[in-house]
């Protein structure tokens, strides 16, 4: 079994993130962290505002820390043991949000 | 004339902004810029207004504290919203998606792509967009700059004259003082972000020079909105207006501020 969480990056002003996370498909969570709390479960170089992720979990125990917008200490070791695996979906959602776009504005 | 109303809810950290807006002799519409929660106290605020439809719905740019609660609104006024208006930013958030592909469901709702330059007339209310402009747009998205796309428009109703800037940052706010610099000057500013440092500088607000000045923020926000920069800032422009005010929802509650058409501004607030 494996559990999923999605993650937004909406916006970061000084060292505070917030991201929005959406779990079972429809719900959703806006939750403020610190950007190197971020750092531990996405393991980027950088965080940038506008990116989309897809987060899943081996361990129910993970994704509900998740879920409920806590980032734990050992994310970024389960990150590296393959317990946490972390694909960036940017592109596959901007593509929706194009075509979306595109479709309202043929409308017109 | 009659009175011109804006209604700048306390809605904690976010923006919700209603304009009333006189038609003719009697008739009066309803226009809404942003809507980060439509609770109940929106509801019940909406409703003791007696707005019955919306005629205008705006997302000044699709933040999460801006537009996570258009998608309720628009469903209780199911058929009595006129326009949607957005900047058209390519931004994959949760929330924007659930927002366009409720719009896509619903045809009846007309989608409005505005950009600097759009003018629309209510009544004697002229409704003129400054940013953002198309390049400015573009910028945005490849720089991933979601607040330069914020949509800023100015109010004028006679000689009063309203400016809501979104969340407007530097590159936006230089667009506006090159091309749109005879349109700057406003008696009332919604404060860009919040009163954030990064949406609020003295060039920029020497030339809007407002008497009045609104800040949309929440009081334990953990950006610390607004920054002290800002405030600073704002009371050095203001130093010259006897009735200068800075007015924060987070501590006076909701803003209501009316003028019939003259630099004269009435202020009402929940405290």
């Amino acid at each position: 079994m494996v559990w999923a969480v999605k993650l937004f990056v909406d916006s970061i002003v000084e060292d505070t993130v917030r991201i929005l996370l959406t779990y079972n498909g429809e719900d959703r969570k806006s939750v403020n962290t610190d950007i190197k709390n971020l750092k531990k479960i996405l393991d980027e170089e950088q965080i940038v505002v506008g990116r989309s992720y897809l987060i899943q979990f081996k361990e129910k125990a993970d994704f509900e820390a998740l879920k409920s917008g806590k980032i734990k200490e050992h994310f970024k070791e389960a990150h590296e043991k393959g317990k946490i695996t972390v694909k960036d979906t940017t592109n596959q959602e901007l593509a929706k949000i194009k075509s979306l776009q595109k479709r309202l504005r043929l409308r017109r | 004339m009659r009175e011109l109303k804006f209604h700048f809810l306390d809605v904690g950290h976010g923006d919700t902004t209603i304009i009333e807006i006189p038609m003719g002799e009697e008739d009066k519409i309803f226009g809404v810029v942003d809507c980060i929660k439509f609770e109940e106290k929106v509801k019940k605020y909406l409703k003791d207004l007696g707005a019955e439809k919306l005629a205008f719905v705006v997302a000044t740019h699709p933040h999460d504290d801006h537009i996570d609660g258009i998608v309720s609104l628009l469903e209780a006024y199911d058929g009595k919203v006129g326009e949607f208006w957005d900047s058209g930013y390519l931004y994959g958030s949760p929330t924007y998606m659930g927002l366009l592909s409720y719009l896509d469901k619903h045809d009846e709702i007309t989608v409005e792509l505005i950009d600097s330059g759009n003018i629309v007339r209510f009544g004697k209310t002229r409704l003129t967009v400054l940013a953002p402009p198309d390049r400015l747009l573009m910028d945005s998205n490849e720089q991933n700059n979601i607040n330069n796309a914020s949509i800023v428009i100015l109010v004028e109703y006679g000689e009063s004259k309203i400016l809501l800037s979104g969340d407007a940052q530097f590159g936006s706010w230089a667009h506006m003082r090159i091309n749109h610099p005879e349109m700057l000057k406003a008696h009332v500013l919604k404060v860009s972000h919040h009163g954030s440092k990064h949406g609020n500088f003295l060039e920029a607000l020497e030339f809007v020079s407002p008497i009045k000045a609104v800040i949309s923020a929440g009081s334990a926000n953990p950006e610390l909105f607004p920054h002290k920069y800002a405030l600073e800032t704002l009371r050095e422009v203001q130093k010259k207006y006897k009735s200068a005010e800075i007015l924060n929802t987070a501590d006076v509650g909701d803003i209501v501020i009316s003028c019939k058409g003259s630099w004269r501004f009435t202020v009402k607030t929940a405290s």
